[in-house]
């Protein structure tokens, strides 16, 4: 049996061939590689189990439809994020309202005075206690971010992506990606400091 | 000189990463003599912390996995996975 290419070379120009090639051993070590990651991705961008699944599926079923058009610039997992990206942006569109006034920034403006120091500044808790409220809270609160955001943050926190590659997996620049992610991570502290006010 | 301001911008927006020597020194210094924002950059650690175990929380069981990688295959290219696997 041909070995099993581990993700180091799949960026390998031979590799990237057998798959065009529909090189059954190929596409199955891709999959085998990249299927858990994927699946992981779109439940924590807020799919359930089902919903996961589909989209994980059409993930894959896109990235062998395109695959010849790859031409190997990019990582074979920053392109398969950004086929699953799009899928949940679809699959949330039909779900969620995206929200377009972005209200945190102001938020966090009023937390400081001219002088740039702290005026309100964030609750204290011990580390027990606030890890508590996240696994308590953090799917809800995980709802007050836009997909996009959502997306960002679980890249860079779960996926160790660095930033070149969250910025080609969602098509954003760097500047961008510093937004997003400020937003992103203001939002769910607030949130989750608003949960555990309210108890 | 770093404000409190600038100190929960650099830390949330990932910046910190990009930031030179003399920045990271000056956020270092900033930290110690700050305790509103050692609360916050430690909140920021423990939403990624969060995250990384909501994600090991919502990880499929090895039967779901190997079912979906079958059902990706079998729709990609008619694949049995009886068959014997090289060509």
């Amino acid at each position: 049996m041909a070995p099993t290419p581990d993700a180091a070379n799949f960026a390998d120009p031979g590799f990237i061939a057998r798959l065009q090639r529909r090189d059954e051993d190929a596409l199955e070590a891709v999959i085998h590689a990249y299927l858990p990651q994927i699946y992981r991705a779109a439940r924590g961008a807020g799919l359930d189990a089902q919903n996961a699944e589909d989209a994980s599926q059409a993930t894959f079923t896109t990235f062998l439809e395109k695959i010849d058009s790859f031409e190997g610039r990019s990582h074979v997992r920053t392109w398969l994020f950004g086929i699953l990206y799009h899928k949940i942006a679809e699959t949330r569109r039909a779900v969620h309202r995206e929200e377009t006034a972005e209200d945190i920034d102001e938020v966090m403006e009023q937390r400081f005075d001219e002088r740039g120091m702290w005026s309100q500044p964030p609750r204290e808790a011990d580390r027990e206690f606030f890890d508590a409220e996240i696994r308590r809270h953090i799917e809800d609160c995980l709802e007050t971010l836009s997909g996009v955001q959502r997306m960002a943050f679980l890249l860079r926190e779960v996926e160790h992506m660095d930033s070149a590659e969250i910025c080609n997996t969602l098509e954003v620049s760097r500047t961008n990606l510093g937004v997003l992610l400020y937003r992103g991570r203001n939002r769910l502290r607030e949130c989750l400091e608003s949960r555990n006010i309210e108890g | 000189m770093l404000h409190c301001k600038d100190v929960h911008h650099l830390v949330s927006s990932g910046a910190v990463d990009r930031a030179g020597l003399m920045k990271r020194l000056e956020l270092k210094f900033h930290l110690l003599m700050c305790r509103h924002c050692r609360t916050y950059v430690a909140q920021m650690t423990a939403l990624g912390r969060g995250m990384r175990a909501l994600a090991g929380r919502q990880r499929p069981d090895p039967a779901t996995l190997a079912r979906l990688e079958r059902d990706i295959l079998d729709e990609c290219c008619g694949h049995h996975h009886d068959s014997p696997g090289p060509t």
